[in-house]
């Protein structure tokens, strides 16, 4: 018999951590202090507090089935018809925010070194090793997750260099202009830490299942660190009269950092930061394809994944986006993923907890 | 096997793309403007130069020069294509010469635009006043130095190591503009019969130039603004009562180490206040009085806390009164006083020609010497 695949605790998290962290973390500063300033970094503290939650959420909904992936259970709380309009809906949000992070990190390298090389080119190097990887069992891409992210632990090194031209009394005062615009702030991080909805599709292969909401945790606090980190770094260095000039602060900040042997070490480092952003698409289009191919019943998802790696070509090619339509995706992504991360698990759980409810009480009137 | 096949070839065809060669220049076909200069010249007219190294050997001169009229950089770029051989590229720009009679045009500091909008130009090219015409430094080529990009850039650099000057990169420059809290300076140049560091030149908000400070200011500027890095040599003039002829008699050098400056500002009154500590260590590199200093070591170590805490206020009076906030005090008082801050940001200078600045210097005389 075959064994049934699973992953470490480790695992779980760095996989959670890694769909998190894409391309948000560029812009993220920016939009941060667009609406509170200097303080934006206290909105980051708090969308962690509330991602964790609901990730918890989350962990608490599989807890009840636990050997279930989020298709299996919508069949088995709605039934074949409604559990499939759900799946649907389901695979709309994975393919919708696979594509935005694609269309984006695409567009990033367009913009910041190859500004005459065809969107189809860039998009078939993307996609294709997406493919080759997307294609496998989610064990084996949260095994990718996990070797990608101690290849590029060094980066967070990188961030100390601009630190010391910088200046810490940027930060001051604390909370200026009272609580009301860190909370709304607290709005803008939500594309920046989508991702750990990957929970509902990956929990029945933990092999400690106990340890499901301390991965939650660590995943996040991990992700906390990056943004916090470079969130901070970028304050202090630019001004905060100036910060909100910048489309992406983060890549102005590394354009300064220069060596005496090494300049515009941003291309670099944007160069090698793919691996990471490519931990983001991944694990998304194979989401995608696993509900695609739930919904159509069949147990091999790499013809699905061919199929939107194929799709995503030819409608690159065709749409030649531009940063205004990816700022729009961007949003609506993140919208599908306040439906998908944050609605969701919490109507299931309660759906959940009412029909154990409800059986109880026709045993016992 | 089928698809092991389609893999290679897949992987072959993605491997044609990976060398990016859609923009490809060989540097033979490249000018590379090492030094960027904007002026105006007497008619009104806008005018970039550039300097940029020849690699052929069969040139006699290892560098050329452009000048051209030009409304922006990036039409000035289109203007050089048509003069020199190879395209035009300024992301290797080590300088940036802004001329005397530009800094009086109003705006002129929207033509840094390209700088940060094109990705591929560099962002840490220094910025340098010159004290006249921009083509004078440009045409200067003296047989005993390097060529001129480099010898400004080590000029400055070199320079920076004692805080003789400041260095103020695009990045720097474009932060010192956007912030409301501090006005603009660079580094200030001028051609004699070499070229010469100024010290300092201070800009006001609208980027126009308001005065040059000389190196010793340039010290405690840098001193204000907590950027503490090299070495800060000092001369100062003891009050001795020697002589004062050819040789002044009452001459004390001294090296000042481990500098900590804070900087805590209040409100009151209607007035924003501000409170400097400045804490350090100094050690004497030359005296030229007669008086000995193993009996009245703490005497003189108060002694020149007391001259430097002098000319510290004297250089922040010199900057209120020409309304000009180069260390920034400003964002000093929006850390602590937000509200009132909040109402002044917009006339900042105004408000800081009101303030009241205390400096207090506490240097702490470390070593006098070899000798007594």
């Amino acid at each position: 018999m075959k064994k049934k695949p699973v992953f470490t605790f480790l695992q779980f998290s760095l996989l959670v951590h890694s769909m998190q962290v894409g391309t948000g973390i560029l812009s993220l500063p920016r939009q941060l202090a667009e609406i509170a300033g200097t303080d934006g970094w206290i909105s980051i503290l708090l969308a962690w507090g509330l991602n964790v939650c609901f990730g918890i959420i989350m962990v608490l909904v599989m807890q009840q089935y636990p050997n279930d992936t989020l298709p299996d259970l919508f069949m088995r709380l709605f039934g074949k018809v409604i559990g499939r309009v759900f799946v649907l809906l389901l695979v709309v949000h994975f393919v919708f925010f696979s594509w935005s992070v694609l269309v984006n990190a695409m567009l990033y390298i367009q913009a910041w070194f190859l500004p005459l090389m065809p969107m189809t080119m860039i998009m078939m190097l993307f996609v294709v090793p997406a493919y080759m990887m997307a294609r496998h069992h989610i064990v084996a891409i949260a095994r990718y997750c996990e070797f990608v992210f101690f290849l590029s632990l060094w980066m967070g090194f990188v961030f100390i260099i601009p630190l010391r031209e910088g200046q810490f009394v940027h930060m001051l005062p604390l909370i200026k202009e009272g609580w009301l615009p860190i909370f709304k702030a607290v709005n803008s991080t939500t594309f920046s830490f989508i991702g750990f909805e990957i929970i509902f599709l990956v929990y029945p292969f933990l092999n400690r299942k106990e340890l499901a909401i301390p991965g939650v945790l660590l995943g996040n606090t991990f992700t906390l660190l990056l943004y916090l980190a470079s969130t901070i770094v970028c304050f202090v260095y630019f001004s905060p009269d100036e910060i909100t000039q910048y489309n992406q602060p983060f890549l102005s900040l590394l354009k300064v950092v220069e060596f005496r042997f090494l300049e515009r070490f941003d291309i670099i480092f944007l160069a090698l930061y793919l691996f990471v952003v490519s931990t983001a698409w991944v694990p998304y289009i194979y989401s995608a394809a696993y509900c695609s191919s739930h919904l159509l019943g069949s147990s091999n998802h790499s013809m699905h994944v061919l199929l939107f790696s194929v799709a995503s070509l030819v409608i690159v090619t065709i749409i030649q986006p531009s940063w205004n339509q990816s700022e729009l995706w961007k949003t609506w992504a993140g919208y599908s993923g306040l439906m998908v991360a944050y609605t969701l698990p919490v109507l299931l759980l309660l759906y959940v907890k009412l029909i154990k409810l409800v059986p109880r009480k026709e045993v016992h009137p | 096997m089928i698809n092991r096949w389609l893999l290679l070839l897949v992987c072959l065809f993605t491997l044609s793309t990976v060398s990016g060669c859609f923009e490809q220049h060989s540097i033979e076909n490249l000018t590379i403007s090492m030094l960027v200069g904007i002026d105006v010249n007497e008619n009104g007219q806008l005018i970039i130069s550039q300097s940029s190294p020849v690699f052929s050997t069969e040139a006699k001169e290892n560098e050329e020069d452009y000048e051209v009229i030009s409304n922006s950089m990036r039409s000035a770029r289109d203007r050089f294509d048509t003069l020199t051989l190879g395209l035009t590229s300024s992301n290797k720009a080590q300088v940036i010469l802004i001329g005397k009679e530009l800094t009086k045009v109003n705006g002129w500091q929207s033509l840094i635009d390209v700088f940060f909008r094109d990705s591929r130009n560099t962002v840490s090219a220094r910025m340098v006043y010159v004290d006249g015409p921009v083509s004078e430094i440009i045409n200067f080529k003296p047989k005993d130095k390097p060529r001129l990009p480099f010898h400004l850039s080590k000029l400055i650099d070199t320079a920076l190591k004692r805080n003789d000057t400041t260095r103020t990169t695009i990045q720097d420059f474009h932060r010192q503009l956007h912030e409301k809290g501090n006005t603009p300076s660079l580094t200030a140049m001028r051609k004699e019969k070499d070229i010469i560091l100024l010290g300092t030149a201070l800009l006001n908000q609208q980027a126009g130039f308001v005065m040059n400070v000389t190196p010793g200011e340039t010290k405690l500027l840098y001193i204000l603004e907590n950027k503490t890095r090299g070495e800060f040599p000092y001369t100062l003039i003891m009050p001795m009562n020697e002589s004062e002829g050819i040789i002044n008699k009452n001459i004390l050098s001294f090296n000042m180490q481990k500098i900590k400056t804070k900087i805590k500002a209040s409100y009151s009154d209607g007035k924003f206040k501000f409170n400097v500590h400045i804490k350090g260590q100094i050690y004497l590199t030359e005296k030229l009085f007669n008086k000995g200093i193993r009996d009245s070591f703490d005497e003189l170590e108060q002694k020149i806390s007391k001259l430097m805490k002098r000319d510290f206020t004297k250089l922040v009076t010199k900057l209120q009164r020409a309304a000009i906030d180069p260390a920034g005090f400003g964002m000093y008082a929006r850390a602590y006083a937000y509200p009132e801050w909040k109402k002044a940001e917009k006339n900042w200078t105004d408000a800081f020609k009101e303030a009241d600045v205390n400096v207090n210097v506490n240097f702490k005389l470390i070593g006098v010497g070899a000798i007594e």
